[in-house]
């Protein structure tokens, strides 16, 4: 009974084991072929991973090798490139230092010694100019370049250019370059020099002449005299404008004369060319200007135009720079002034010694056509300037100048001779010598001994 | 006839005024028609190095004109105009960086070429990721002389920097020209391995070298000393960018005797008066030998470069 018993019991198990969801749905011998399938690719991996790792080590014990006396470890062959280490600890205030300007003021101190004979009189001595100047990127399309000048006449602004760099942002070519605010006029190479970058202690004859500012009491004397002219008559007429002449031509050799600047905006072309040793760009500006040559009182705006052609005579050694320009615009005579200049400036730097020999030769010549009261004439100007290296340090510059008043009523011409030095970069020392000729007032001698030094960041100036 | 005679000077008046107008039209035309024509990638580089590892990556892609020199002064490079030019139609622009072309920013400006301006796609600075020495530790003031605030920037004269301006110049590459990485790529490697090639010699050729102590012109060669084992004690500027002065030289003298100083080791644009007073008061070997590829003769590639200064020093040590 017992053993029917068991009997029953086993077969129950054997029906219900064989009998079991699972076990009918999933054979035994299956399940185990699955499971040696997966084995075997793990392995597979493994196997793989292992090569892998035996070719890293062969590498590193490669690289070891090779830099076994380095304390260096070279950079990966796989092009990962080094994170880029910070130029500047940014953050709280430090962000807005590294967002300042280049900042830099550029001093001049100048004692002066002149009259009828060299050591005739002491002029004393004084701050001859202090530039303070500002530039920096305004935003990704525009750069703004502020330069303030503060001399004996007083304290102007002498250039404060915001400059569009992309001009693609206004649907343009990108050859041009467009500039406003206050520019340096596009008339001659060195107008586009700074005072403190000029070879010489005083900016060229010429450039006294044509682009000084009216002086101030000249100029109240010439609209009082246009008030009272109907009651004068023609001799007191003739004295007073030999009076106004010579107080003109005092004013000027006592503070030396200005850039040619003004207001307004200024559109230049980068012409392409295929030699690689040349460069040509047009420009053409529209400025309010006040000068003894242009003056915008009447509300008309001068026009300029500019052809500048660039050589390599000899690769990176022998330049030269030719200019052509053309001005027209109103003048303080009643009527219009036409200009036309032409520069050129050769320039020599051997390759190799450049930082002990060179040579700089500027040239200008220039006619101004002035129509005005009824009557036209011509004004003329030229100088030729040589500034030759001596050595690291050591620089001689001459310079000989004819140039005639807009006017018309005077002109004078001389010769400087200069001796300047460089302790560094940044300092400089300079004698000069001028012995000028003027009409109406005679000769003079002029000696200049000026210290210039520069403060801060200057970005270079355009070549 | 006389409302003819006004009528006729009016027309000429009106035409000549036009002249300007047709010049500036002209002008245009024609330089739309040279921008058309399609060309091979161009790359302006500063310096005759950058420009041999840009040929050697970019090989027959890319054309490369190199602004300066291998023999010329990096501190008397006159901003031209034509390099503006040249700037103007360039795809990738490529630097030493850390202020060593002061004069790069004003050339970017006057190019007009967004393309190369910092932060596009074509502008290279192959200093980014290189491990700089000398760099200021206290506050830098002008009384230091011309100092460079990031660091020492001739750092191509050590190979593993090389490396770092190769895989620079790689990225830039593949930056303007995509369609080209591949190529870029095989090149870039080819050339690392040379390079890992070129270190590996001249270690071995500098193995006399070590421990050796130089005097210098200027501070051109602390990565090449730093790779290679040697020192060196002193300059004969005073500060960098300043003049020898009579008082200096005088106490570098005394120094150089006191090391057994034999070599001054100075670039062919230095002058030859100071090293030679030096030299004969302490009986060092003067050695004259440039900095960039190019810059001597006979000296056309990185490892060409490396060999001839080396061997130079080498000999002058032997004596």
């Amino acid at each position: 009974m017992r053993s029917t018993a068991m009997h029953v019991a086993c077969v129950a198990i054997a029906f219900m084991v064989c009998f079991q969801p699972g076990v009918m749905a999933e054979p035994i011998k299956p399940a185990l072929d699955e499971d040696v399938t997966v084995l075997k690719q793990r392995v597979e991996e493994l196997s793989k991973l292992v090569e892998q790792l035996k070719r890293r080590i062969e590498e590193l014990e490669k690289s070891k090798d090779t830099n076994a006396t380095q304390a260096d470890q070279a950079p990966e062959n796989e092009l990962e490139l080094p994170t880029p280490q910070p130029i500047a600890q940014v953050g709280g205030a430090g962000l807005w230092q590294a967002m300042n300007p280049d900042i830099s003021v550029i001093g001049s101190f100048a004692a002066r010694l002149g009259g009828k004979n060299p050591f005739g009189s002491f002029k004393g001595s004084a701050l001859r100019t202090v530039e303070l100047a500002l530039q920096a990127y305004a935003d990704p399309f525009g750069r703004f370049d502020a330069f303030v000048e503060h001399n004996s006449e007083g304290t102007h602004i002498c250039q404060a250019e915001l400059t569009l760099l992309d001009p693609r942002i206004l649907r343009l070519p990108k050859r041009l370059q467009i500039s406003g605010g206050i520019l340096l006029a596009g008339v001659g190479k060195l107008n586009s020099i700074h005072a403190h970058e000029q070879p010489l202690a005083d900016i060229p004859l010429m450039h006294q002449f044509f682009y000084s500012h009216p002086h101030r009491e000249n100029h109240e004397n010439r609209e009082n005299h246009a008030h009272n002219e109907n009651h004068e008559n023609h001799e007191n007429h003739e004295n007073h404008a030999h009076h106004e002449t010579i107080s003109l031509l005092r004013h000027i050799i006592e503070h030396g004369g200005h850039n040619f600047h003004g207001a307004g905006a200024r559109i230049s072309y980068l012409l392409p060319t295929k030699n690689p040793r040349h460069a040509h760009e047009v420009s053409i500006e529209a400025l309010n200007a006040h000068n003894l040559t242009f003056d915008c009182d009447s509300g008309r705006p001068l026009l300029l135009g500019r052809w500048r052609s660039f050589f390599e005579l000899a690769p990176l050694t022998h330049t030269l720079d030719l200019g052509f320009n053309y001005g027209y615009g109103p003048n303080s005579f009643g009527g219009n002034t036409r200009l036309y200049s032409v520069d050129l400036t050769y320039r020599w730097r051997p390759i190799e010694r450049g930082l002990y020999r060179s040579l700089s030769w500027y040239n200008e010549f220039a006619v101004a056509r002035h129509s005005g009261n009824g009557s036209s004439w011509n004004t003329t100007g030229f100088f030729s300037m040589l500034e030759y290296q001596l050595s690291r340090t050591t620089y001689i510059g001459t310079r000989y100048d004819w140039a005639s008043l807009p006017n018309g009523k005077a002109h004078g011409s001389g010769v400087s001779f200069a001796i300047t030095y460089y302790p560094s970069e940044f300092s400089r020392y300079r004698l000069q010598l001028n012995r000028r000729r003027f009409s109406l007032i005679g000769s003079s001698w002029d000696l200049i001994l000026e210290m210039t030094f520069s403060i801060g960041i200057h970005r270079p100036h355009p070549f | 006839m006389h409302n003819a005679n006004a009528f006729h000077h009016k027309a000429v008046r009106t035409l000549l005024n036009a002249v300007p107008l047709l010049i500036g039209v002209f002008v245009f035309v024609l330089s739309a028609l040279t921008e058309a024509h399609a060309r091979k990638l161009f790359a302006v580089t500063t310096t005759s190095d950058l420009r041999y590892f840009v040929e050697r990556v970019g090989g027959d892609k890319v054309t490369v004109f190199s602004l300066m020199h291998p023999r010329q002064n990096p501190h008397t490079v006159q901003p031209l105009p034509s390099f503006a030019v040249q700037m103007s139609r360039a795809d990738l622009f490529v630097c030493i960086g850390l202020d060593f072309e002061l004069w790069a920013d004003q050339l970017i400006d006057m190019a007009r070429n967004p393309k190369i301006r910092r932060g596009a796609p074509g502008y290279v600075d192959a200093s980014i990721g290189v491990p700089l020495l000398e760099v200021p530790t206290s506050r830098v003031t002008r009384e230091q002389g011309e100092i460079h605030i990031f660091g020492n920037p001739h750092y191509w004269l050590d190979p593993i920097n090389a490396k770092i301006i190769v895989n620079n110049i790689t990225a830039g590459l593949k930056r303007v020209s995509p369609e080209n990485a591949d190529y870029f790529e095989a090149n870039r490697k080819k050339l690392l391995n040379e390079l890992d090639e070129i270190l590996k010699e001249t270690l071995k050729l500098a193995e006399p070298l070590k421990g050796e102590k130089i005097v210098t012109y200027h501070l051109t060669w602390s990565y090449l000393a730093h790779r290679y084992g040697f020192q060196v004690i002193g300059q004969l500027e005073p500060k960098p960018g300043i003049p020898p002065s009579a008082r200096h030289i005088s106490e570098l003298v005394a120094k150089m005797k006191a090391n057994g100083v034999k070599v001054i080791l100075k670039e062919p644009f230095y002058e030859d008066r100071f090293p030679k007073l030096v030299a004969k008061q302490t009986g060092a070997k003067i050695v004259e030998v440039s900095p960039s590829i190019g810059g001597d003769k006979g000296i056309n590639s990185y490892r060409d470069l490396l060999v001839n200064i080396l061997t130079k020093l080498i000999e002058a040590i032997r004596g």
